[in-house]
């Protein structure tokens, strides 16, 4: 990629020797930082296309589409599902934060061949709608390339520019694949551009490419009109990157509401026993009932802190919110079980 | 940068001139937006789509009841054959829980036809045939195959004044698949698993079953001639009939074995109920979609957004070529299409039983 920018800049601006050998290559390398700079298709300057540049486009959108599929993902909340992209090997995903919903929770993504992984949601920024995620097995993931422009005005995305969008539009059909649709940026904001692709509820958190193939923002929310959407752009997220990877949640909504510490509801009654806190009783309705914890078993930790007294686990309590996940480690019948529980609202 | 300065001033001019240049180029449009006519529905795109747009205008049919438009059809044949979409044909009455064909008049390129014959109906597919007095139509030219990558450009008709087509354009946008939904033909019966069958545990009102004198808690042991071990036994053969089939059932009713023939009838004019109700809320944000856009063997997917008054007609590629019928907008983003392959078996099944 900065070869090929490389050259290219060359041939646009420069012929001497000790340029060529020194400042250049520094020179494109600022540039390259400045401008996702792939080849920028000719046709997004055209006003009009013709038959011929949509024969073109029609190339790049297949050349690319075989590119970023296998790196877009659906990702399956509690009762429904939106979209996301891997964008390093190692599985940085980039969605919506109204898609993530809250910082530490897991969830599970479905790659385009069905394969199954745990991902955990890391910062995300309430007020833009962006967000990300990580898977959490290590392996080397597919991943897209994204527009590399830190603030509106590098970033590579134009006005008219063609793009495609994609999405596991209404969930996961393995039949059906992920769903690709064709389009115009039709407007650009400071902190949202909007496309005439179509995009439908599950489409969330999904990417929009341009025409090579690089990642140039992600869905957020459909628009009245069939063919105005909006989508946060990657300058978005290059603005609150390190907060992001860091697990901040970042402003006040309202894409994403900060949870409300102390808010979790588990629904058990405990008291002190020998190995640690003896269930004496279990709400059947809240999520102990219904993750299948039982009267009389012996809670022995929670995720990973040895629990042996009911003050512990009140403490503990004060620090999560609802949705927050808890690994319980549970002596049943003499045999320890391991039970994750999803907290619910008081 | 510093370096860059304190380095070589010289080429410094040159390092702001290339940031004024790549800055320049990529310099967004804060706030203004895209003329209507630029984007992929206006009318400057549409313009480079001239080639498709006089395909449809020669080789599809325009329908209206009235003076209204109410769909397409694709032309079969130089003597006036035309495939369309069979539901839009119709008006439905709940009340009477009958279908009543629609009076309609066709123009194919600028010559209108008054006397439209409808011919024959698949349910299955929601395809029927029609027939109009003509000798000099140009048939369609089908490609060699419906298998298209994605992402490539379709393109179907649009809106029409009674001269000019115009164009709707997208792109295939997913795979090629069955559509699930409820089967379109039904025996009216409600069915549950049982000891050496299924068991009727209920009989719909005005169904063929009840016609028949099928009772609840008979036990259907053989479905036209095919042993039924459970429900899927009997779907299967459902799934290819039409209404006004006749089968046979052979049940079982207090240790009795008796044998009766029952007419299978379309689900609306038993049920009353047509379409599938707007339910979800992606449905609730759209509205132009088909009532029958459900329960197809097998579809091709378009991000082309026809309303329901634009479907079948055919869907064509940069080339000319028609890769299949326009059957239903689905839903808020998703269009199908019957591929070609499908859509000529039916064409041939139907000109098979004139």
């Amino acid at each position: 990629m900065r070869n090929i920018f490389y050259h290219h800049c060359l041939k646009a601006s420069s012929k001497g020797n000790l340029f060529h050998r020194m400042v250049a290559p520094i020179l494109a390398y600022f540039v390259f930082t400045l401008t996702a700079c792939a080849e920028r298709p000719y046709y997004n300057d055209k006003k009009v296309p013709n038959a011929e540049d949509l024969m073109e486009i029609e190339k790049s959108l297949k050349a690319s589409l075989e590119k970023v599929r296998a790196a877009t993902v659906c990702i399956q909340m509690g009762q429904g599902s939106g979209s996301g992209v891997i964008i390093s090997e190692d599985g940085l995903i980039l969605t919506a934060a109204h898609v993530s919903t809250g910082v530490g929770k897991k969830m599970n993504i479905v790659m385009e061949d069905g394969t199954k992984h745990k991902v955990i949601s890391l910062g995300l920024h309430s007020e833009t709608d962006a967000a990300m995620l990580q898977i959490l097995e290590k392996g080397k993931y597919p991943f897209v390339e994204i527009d590399s422009g830190k603030t509106a005005e590098t970033a590579s995305i134009k006005l008219g520019d063609w793009v495609f969008s994609l999405g596991h539009s209404g969930g996961y059909n393995k039949d059906r694949g992920s769903v690709v649709r064709l389009g115009r940026i039709v407007r650009i904001a400071d902190y949202t551009i909007q496309s005439d692709c179509k995009l439908i509820g599950g489409d969330s958190g999904g990417p929009l490419f341009d025409m090579n193939g690089v990642l140039v923002a992600i869905h957020s929310r459909v628009g009245k009109v069939l063919d105005m959407n909006m989508h946060v752009p990657m300058h978005v997220y290059h603005t609150h990157w390190d907060k992001m990877k860091e697990s901040e949640f970042i402003g006040e909504g309202p894409f994403a509401q900060k949870p409300v510490l102390g808010s979790g509801f588990i629904g058990i009654g405990v008291e002190k026993g020998e190995k640690g806190l003896n269930i004496i009783d279990v709400d059947e309705k809240a999520s102990a009932g219904k993750n299948g914890i039982k009267k009389g078993d012996v809670l022995t930790a929670v995720d990973g802190k040895a629990m042996s007294e009911k003050q512990q686990l009140a403490d503990l309590m004060k620090t999560k919110a609802t949705g927050d996940t808890l690994d319980f480690t549970i002596l049943r019948d003499g045999k320890e079980l391991k039970i994750e529980v999803e907290l619910g609202a008081r | 940068m510093k370096y860059l300065r304190s380095k070589n001033l010289g080429h410094l001019g040159i390092y702001i001139f290339c940031i004024a240049l790549v800055s320049c180029s990529n310099l967004p449009l804060m706030g203004q937006s895209l003329p209507s006519e630029r984007r992929l529905g206006g009318k400057l795109v549409e313009a480079a789509f001239e080639n498709q747009r006089l395909v449809l205008q020669d080789s599809s049919a325009a329908i209206y009841e009235g003076r209204r438009p109410i769909g397409y059809a694709v032309v079969m044949s130089e003597d006036g054959y035309l495939l369309t979409k069979s539901s839009e044909l119709y008006n439905f009455d709940a009340k009477t829980k009958k279908d009543t064909p629609k009076e309609i008049m066709i123009i194919i390129g600028d010559q209108r036809y008054s006397s439209v014959q409808l011919v024959a109906r698949d349910v299955e597919w929601d395809l029927a045939l029609l027939k109009i007095d003509a000798s000099d139509l140009k048939p369609i030219k089908w490609a060699k195959s419906s298998k298209v990558d994605q992402g490539s450009w379709v393109v179907a008709n649009g809106s029409t004044s009674k001269r000019k087509r115009r164009v709707n354009v997208g792109i295939i946008s997913a795979k090629s698949r069955k559509v699930d939904g409820q089967l379109p033909v039904i025996m009216g019966v409600g069915l549950l698993k049982a000891e050496g069958g299924v068991k009727i545990t209920g009989v719909s009102k005005d169904s063929g079953a009840e016609e028949a004198g099928l009772k609840k808690g008979d036990i259907i042991v053989k479905f036209e001639g095919i042993e039924v071990v459970d429900r899927e036994d009997i779907i299967d053969v459902i799934r290819n009939k039409q209404p006004g089939d006749r089968v046979k059932v052979e049940f079982t009713r207090s240790g009795k074995k008796l044998e009766h023939e029952m007419e299978l009838k379309d689900r609306k004019e038993v049920t009353g109920e047509y379409g599938r109700k707007p339910s979800s809320r992606n449905d609730q944000m759209s509205g132009d979609y088909s009532s029958r856009r459900d329960s197809f063997p097998r579809v091709l997917q378009t991000d082309i957004l026809h309303n329901y008054r634009q479907t079948g007609g055919p869907l064509i590629l940069m080339n000319g070529e028609a890769i299949g019928i326009i059957i239903a907008r689905a839903n808020r983003a998703e269009s199908f299409a019957i591929p070609l392959e499908e859509a000529q078996d039916v064409y041939n099944k139907f000109r098979k039983q004139l």
